[in-house]
């Protein structure tokens, strides 16, 4: 006898057990591929804004020291103007005299030269800064007849004490 | 049909897939090592930096030398394909000799080298300047200068502010940041940057976005000194006036403060300027403070008279026969121009020699050595200075038969200005011997500073001889040669010395040089300072300590007193207190008396006859006089002004008798 083939019910049956599960596989798939690639995303999103901040922070430490040496310079130039040389210049500058210059009550060695001497026709001089107790001129006093007096005699080669 | 169609898709994507695979594993496995060297030499870069070398203070927070970062800019010949047209193009910026450069350059190329400087220590402004002038548009180059060879390093630059300020005692580095002199050489450990290596990774335009220390020393120390700039100028500035006023070849002085051994100036004349320092002469860059020897003369006699005090041989009221101004001892004699009876104080005020020479009989060989050692000659103070001398002291042993009649008048003994103070600072200090240092701090950053605490501390000698001695050493100011250093509402104490000095070459002492000194204390009671000032071959005058040295003491003491706001222990002259008003038209002029007093100038105290240089015995040994020496020079050139004291309008001539000048 011949056998038959019997009718598809079952085949549908089947072809329709298979398609909900085609369906929920397929959804899976596209989910945890969407989850894959996101992933690569972030990974690379982390990756270029670590180098970022690396940038950045390399660039913050460099203004630092630049900013470093720039305090250094300008405390190197505080402390060359409050030296006695820059403060000496500017009082010469300004046209002050400079006070260390007649302190002291040392024997000096002055010069008996002829430019010292006021000439007739000088013109009066303009008053000057009243001076502290601590700069004092030199004063003379008349000559005692009983000492010998040296004569005036012009100076040789040696040149005046530099004040 | 449908499956071949399938399996031939599997296939292509099956020889697809292998390829890559294959070319992965060639990549990855096969050439690793070699593509991992060139991305890391491409990513990576390891940049050599050195520390900025310490900063030195003084002790107001003053910077006395201080470092900058600076740039060189340096040329790679192996970047470099035309040498003639780089050299052409880069002299012209730095303005330097092209064709020179050039030659360097095909040599260094040839020779395979990678550095070679073409401008050194340029500040940031020049560097940027060179990098404007310099900028290739069309090159893109990851670093500065834009420009295909050249390359800037970072370096340093040593500066110091006050320039003159301390020279000696601060001293100097050379260009490889290595201290060669003063506290730059003896702190250079401490002071040296060290060489930092960071490893650096960069992006393809050059981009550093990570960076790691490999290699990192302790960072280098800052030091803090005990100097005062402002009583340091002071003090320089009275040296310089009183080097020239005297015409001395060269001077110190020392201010230290007793209690602490601090010392606050240290100066010496002539100076350098260590930003200058190819143009300094050698001989003013060494610290003759303390590595200058030289005979003590009658300073030293504080040590004849403190170990006799100490063995309670006198008081200073007792008598003391000076005799007939003579006194022979194993053959030689000593003679000065004191004679007959007089107190001990006032033997030392007037510095007779032959009370000093009995004295110092009295005490004994082996007690005035001991004394000497207590007082610290013979050895080195320990002060944070290079070169420091120990001086020179003989053993007991090595003494001849009036060697200790020689020491107690200062002879035969080579001292440092430092071991002076320092002596003097003793008996200031109620006889306890503190060690002088000059560093206050070194301090690390971020760190607690290290202050430097006293160390060592020896009773030298008890309160009470430390006592006598402030007396007598008051007498030698109040009526003795020290009448020039009186202060002005301050009580001082101090000792003149002058003595003959001593020339090396010829082994033999020159009577016709001097070095003439004067160390002192102030207030008496309880000293603040102790000053002393030591001139080299001073030619003016008759060229004694109370005569060249006294009245520099005496303008260093006085400013730096009222500086310190010292409350004054003597009664002020009301008269310093009055402001002059300086005349609109200027005092007529009166010819100076130029005084030629010989026997004053000639009666020089503190000049004491070196046993040694004649030997007759009953024979007076004086000291040539001066003023026949320098006579002459005077009436050629210049003529000698005295200051008028304070509130007298008389002018004291030069040579008068000092006994006459009002105190």
């Amino acid at each position: 006898m011949k056998k038959t083939r019997t009718a598809t019910p079952r085949r549908t049956a089947n072809k329709n057990r298979k398609t909900p599960t085609r369906w929920t596989t397929w959804v899976l798939m596209v989910t945890c591929g969407l989850m894959f690639a996101s992933g690569f995303f972030f990974a690379g999103r982390q990756h270029f804004s670590s180098m970022d901040y690396g940038m950045k922070n390399s660039r913050l430490r460099r203004q630092i020291d630049e900013l470093e040496a720039e305090k250094r310079r300008l405390l190197l130039a505080r402390e060359v103007s409050l030296s006695p040389a820059e403060i000496k210049k500017a009082v010469r500058k300004v046209g002050l005299i400079d006070p260390s210059q007649n302190t002291g009550e040392m024997a000096q060695v002055v010069n008996s030269t002829k430019d010292k001497a006021v000439p007739a026709d000088a013109q009066p001089m303009k008053p000057m800064i009243i001076k502290t107790a601590a700069v004092s001129p030199v004063r003379t006093a008349a000559p005692d007849p009983n000492l010998a007096t040296a004569k005036l005699i012009k100076p040789g080669k040696s040149k005046p004490r530099a004040e | 049909m449908a499956f071949t169609r399938f399996m031939l898709v599997v296939a292509i994507f099956v020889i697809w897939i292998g390829g890559i695979s294959v070319r992965l594993v060639n990549l990855q496995v096969t050439q690793h090592a070699w593509l991992k060297e060139k991305a890391q030499d491409i990513r990576q870069d390891v940049k050599q930096t050195r520390m900025l070398r310490g900063t030195i203070f003084d002790r107001n927070e003053r910077a006395l030398a201080m470092s900058l970062r600076v740039k060189t800019l340096y040329a790679d010949p192996s970047e470099v394909a035309d040498p003639d047209a780089f050299a052409g193009v880069v002299a012209k910026a730095l303005k330097i000799d092209g064709s020179q450069l050039a030659a360097t350059l095909k040599q260094a190329k040839e020779a395979k080298k990678r550095y070679i400087p073409l401008a050194k220590k340029l500040d940031e402004e020049v560097a940027q300047k060179l990098n404007r002038t310099l900028d290739t548009p069309e090159l893109k180059k990851a670093d500065l200068p834009n420009f295909a060879g050249l390359h800037w390093r970072d370096d340093q630059k040593r500066s110091y502010p006050y320039q003159t300020l301390g020279a000696q005692v601060v001293g100097f580095s050379n260009a490889e940041d290595d201290g060669k002199a003063g506290i730059e050489q003896s702190q250079d450990e401490i002071l040296h940057g060290a060489i930092i290596k960071k490893l650096q990774e960069r992006d393809r335009l050059g981009r550093v976005y990570d960076e790691e220390t490999l290699y990192q020393r302790e960072t280098p120390s800052d030091i803090v000194l005990t100097i005062d700039s402002a009583y340091q100028y002071i003090t320089e500035q009275a040296l310089e006036n009183g080097v020239h006023a005297a015409q001395a070849k060269s001077g110190m002085a020392i201010v230290l403060n007793p209690k602490t051994g601090e010392i606050l100036a240290l100066a010496n004349y002539p100076t350098f300027d260590p930003n200058t320092i190819n143009e300094a002469a050698a001989e003013n860059i060494g610290n003759k403070a303390i590595q200058s020897v030289y005979s003590p003369g009658s300073v030293f006699k504080i040590v004849t008279y403190g170990s006799a005090l100490e063995k309670h041989l006198f008081q200073p009221e007792d008598k003391i026969d000076a005799g007939n101004g003579s006194i022979t001892v194993a053959n030689h004699t000593f003679s000065d121009h004191h004679t007959g009876t007089m107190s001990y104080a006032d033997a030392l005020a007037h510095s007779s020699n032959i009370c000093a020479i009995k004295t110092g009989m009295r005490v004994g060989r082996d007690d005035f050595f001991s004394m000497i050692q207590k007082m610290g000659f013979g050895s080195r103070t320990g002060i944070e200075l290079p070169a420091e001398t120990a001086g020179i002291v003989r053993n007991p042993a090595k003494w001849n038969g009036d060697s200790l009649a020689s020491m107690s008048i200062g002879y035969e003994i080579g001292v440092t200005a430092l071991q002076i103070a320092t002596a003097f600072a003793t008996i200031a200090n109620n006889g306890i011997r503190l060690q002088p240092h000059i560093i206050k701090e070194i301090r690390k950053p971020d760190e607690q500073p290290n202050v430097v605490t006293q160390t060592t501390q020896t009773q030298v000698v008890s309160p009470a001889t430390a006592r006598d001695l402030k007396t007598m050493l008051h007498q030698v100011v109040l009526a003795g040669t020290g009448k020039r250093a009186q202060l002005n509402g301050y009580t001082t104490g101090g000792k003149t010395g002058t003595a003959w000095k001593f020339n090396a070459k010829s082994k033999t002492i020159d009577s016709s040089k001097y070095v003439s000194s004067f160390t002192g204390m102030a207030p008496l009671d309880n000293p603040q300072i102790v000053v002393a000032v030591v001139m080299d071959e001073p030619k003016v005058g008759a060229r004694d300590g109370g005569m060249v040295s006294a009245p520099v003491f005496k303008e260093i003491a006085q400013n730096i007193l009222q500086e310190m706001k010292v409350a004054p222990d003597a009664p002020i002259k009301p008269e310093t207190l009055e402001a002059k008003k300086v005349p609109e038209q200027p005092e007529k002029e009166v010819p100076e008396v130029g005084g030629t007093d010989k026997k004053a100038a000639s009666a020089s105290p503190d000049a004491a006859t070196k046993p040694k240089v004649t030997g007759t015995p009953g024979k007076k040994n004086t000291p040539p006089d001066p003023k026949k020496t320098n006579e002459k020079k005077l009436n050629e050139t210049d003529k000698i002004t005295a200051r008028s004291e304070p509130g007298s309008n008389r002018q004291r001539p030069v040579g008068e008798n000092k006994t006459k000048v009002e105190t």
